[in-house]
């Protein structure tokens, strides 16, 4: 086992240089945010925030919400897993053929879309209004539990205090291939590639761990999803579906562990450095010194692998006032993990935001490919010959959606950390004085993703 | 007090949209006049050396619905392609090259030299 990831590890690491593909992805036809728009947005943020903290104040909700929650006894839900688990394997044995016999041409070739658009980016906002999905669709998980016998012993107990540590080094891997490998994420035989070898990592890590830790812990898209899916109005288990206010389940619990918080962190850095890197801004200060400019990637490098700790660092300045005007007996570690949580609709909503344009005119590239998916001049579907039809939503309709989803996951955010805040605390006045860091947090969070939305584009670097 | 919430939490939502669709109506105040848009393309005058701009913007702005006509010159053999709106002219040594064409979609489409892949600049179209 170790011989073949060897083996294939070198394939990649010899295919990346050779491959660059600058822009082959990622055009987004969005315009910045105008001023007065941007203004208005940052404005209603902080008005809503201090709206929160006025309504909910009161102790007297801190019990949980009712909510419609309908349990199932007939096997229909069974049936839903069952078939969510062949889609899973169904979808990943597509883009594995397409990837590997159609065209080499990101461009012609139908499985890049599909990974990084459809399916990084649909089923992320899928998951973020249906629930973990993912949970039962998971086909690393489902080819883990057919290779590995039924009665395997794991070789070794996961290291608890790993946490999640592994799920982090592949999120940044995945975020490296997809933002600064030049373009190589794009290339259909490298996305392959990548594709095998984390399949067989995660028999490899089930084999030594156990399938359920290993897919609990170090599965970046379990971790992933399993987030992503508790802002979920909708859960659906074998046994029930729960239709909840949406962020409810972010309040069920909360996590043991601090690499979740950077998890969390480096969702909303990411976005942001991959908004950031083309826009006025960086560009001059790349172009500001040939230092920079020389050791472009470098610099790129530093930045991403930098950007989760500037987000923690105003994230633990607030914690560490909380605690500091509330007087707490909980330790400020402890309070860091008790609020994690509550960045997660941020982190979605920025995500959403500065993405759906990618969905909206990239994802429709994939039509005509459909029809000729192997770029042998067919024509399946008769669509062979769309066009991306750029007219299909205005900059203007995007720039509302952009704000508009800001700001709800803004307003979710306050008020779920507002609802941790009344089950942590107790007299009134800890809750509004803790508050108010929480809320300067949320509201610099904000104001700072509608700034760098608004931001001027930038070119030639 | 569940309902007071709810209540409070819509009236801020439609506070927002309103300020936006204020805001939208602010930007429009000065439509301009069909027949400009006929008769007149606005014109763009880009020389490229280097795989540069480096005379005329790199970023050119007009309005939905203007026409807009790029004339480039450029160092070497290219073609000259404009992303989203997918529109390309081959571009000759030293021979300047036009393309002309009604900007109805608004949004940001970035233009590269095709054959070496370079960008070297954008369009923004305006709402």
């Amino acid at each position: 086992m170790k011989q073949i990831l060897k083996i294939l590890a070198g394939i990649l690491i010899l295919l990346v240089p050779t491959i660059t593909e600058a822009h082959a992805f990622g055009l987004q036809f969005t315009l910045p945010l105008p001023f007065h728009i941007y203004a208005i947005g940052a404005g209603a943020a902080l008005v809503a925030s201090f709206a929160i903290l006025g309504l909910f104040s009161t102790p007297a909700l801190s019990g949980t919400s009712r909510y419609i929650s309908k349990t199932f006894s007939i096997p229909s839900l069974r049936f839903v897993a069952a078939f969510l688990k062949a889609l899973g394997i169904i979808l990943l044995t597509l883009t594995l053929a397409l990837a590997f016999l159609g065209s080499g041409n990101a461009f012609l070739n139908p499985a890049p879309i599909l990974f990084w658009i459809i399916f990084l980016l649909g089923f992320t906002y899928l998951s973020a209004l249906f629930g973990n999905l993912w949970e039962y669709m998971n086909p690393f998980k489902t080819i883990a539990s057919w290779i590995l016998p039924k009665n395997h012993v794991p070789r070794y107990t996961y290291p608890g205090r790993l946490g999640y540590i592994p799920a982090l080094f592949f999120f940044f891997s995945l975020i490296w291939l997809e933002l600064l490998s030049g373009g190589a994420g794009a290339n259909p035989y490298v996305l392959g590639g990548v594709l095998v070898i984390y399949t067989l990592i995660s028999i490899y890590g089930s084999a030594l761990f156990g399938i359920r830790d290993w897919f609990h812990y170090s599965d970046f898209f379990s971790v992933f999803f399993r987030l992503v899916g508790k802002f979920a109005p909708l859960h659906i288990t074998p046994q029930k579906i729960e239709f909840t206010p949406p962020g409810e389940h972010l309040l069920k619990s909360r996590t043991a562990h601090i690499s979740i918080l950077f998890f969390v962190l480096f969702m909303l850095s990411s976005t942001v450095f991959d908004g950031s890197k083309e826009t006025e801004p960086w560009v001059n200060f790349i172009r500001s010194s040939d230092l920079f400019l020389n050791n472009y990637s470098l610099v790129s490098h530093v930045t991403l692998l930098f950007s989760p700790l500037v987000f923690f660092a105003f994230y633990a300045f607030a914690i560490f006032l909380m605690k500091l005007v509330t007087k707490t007996a909980t330790s400020f570690s402890s309070l860091l993990l008790t609020f994690t949580y509550s960045l997660i609709p941020i982190a979605i909503v920025y995500h959403f935001a500065h993405y759906f344009g990618l969905l909206i005119f990239e994802g429709q590239r994939l039509i005509p490919m459909l029809s000729d998916p192997l770029f042998r001049d067919w024509d399946l579907f008769g669509t062979q010959s769309y066009q991306v039809n750029i007219g299909i939503i205005g900059a203007d309709t995007v720039w509302y959606i952009m704000v508009g989803a800001i700001l709800l996951g803004h307003i979710l955010a306050t008020y779920i950390a507002h609802r941790i805040a009344l089950v942590e605390f107790e007299s009134r006045l800890q809750i509004i004085l803790g508050q108010l860091p929480m809320l300067f947090l949320m509201v610099s969070y904000t104001v700072f993703g509608l700034y760098v939305l608004s931001l001027p584009f930038g070119t030639g670097v | 007090m569940k309902t007071k919430i709810i209540i409070v939490l819509a009236g801020m939502l439609i506070i927002a949209s309103g300020w936006l669709f204020l805001g939208k109506e602010a930007e429009n105040v000065q439509p301009i006049p069909p027949e400009t848009i006929l008769t007149q393309p606005k014109e763009f005058t880009l020389v490229v050396e280097n795989k540069k701009i480096i005379s005329g913007p790199e970023t050119i702005t007009i309005k939905q619905g203007e026409t807009v006509s790029i004339i480039v010159t450029a160092d070497e053999d290219e073609e000259f392609h404009l992303h989203g709106y997918d529109r390309s002219v081959d571009l000759e040594k030293g021979v300047p090259a036009i393309l002309t064409f009604k900007a109805s979609a608004s949004g940001r489409f970035m233009f590269e030299l095709e054959e070496s892949k370079t960008d070297i600049g954008a369009l923004e179209v305006l709402p």
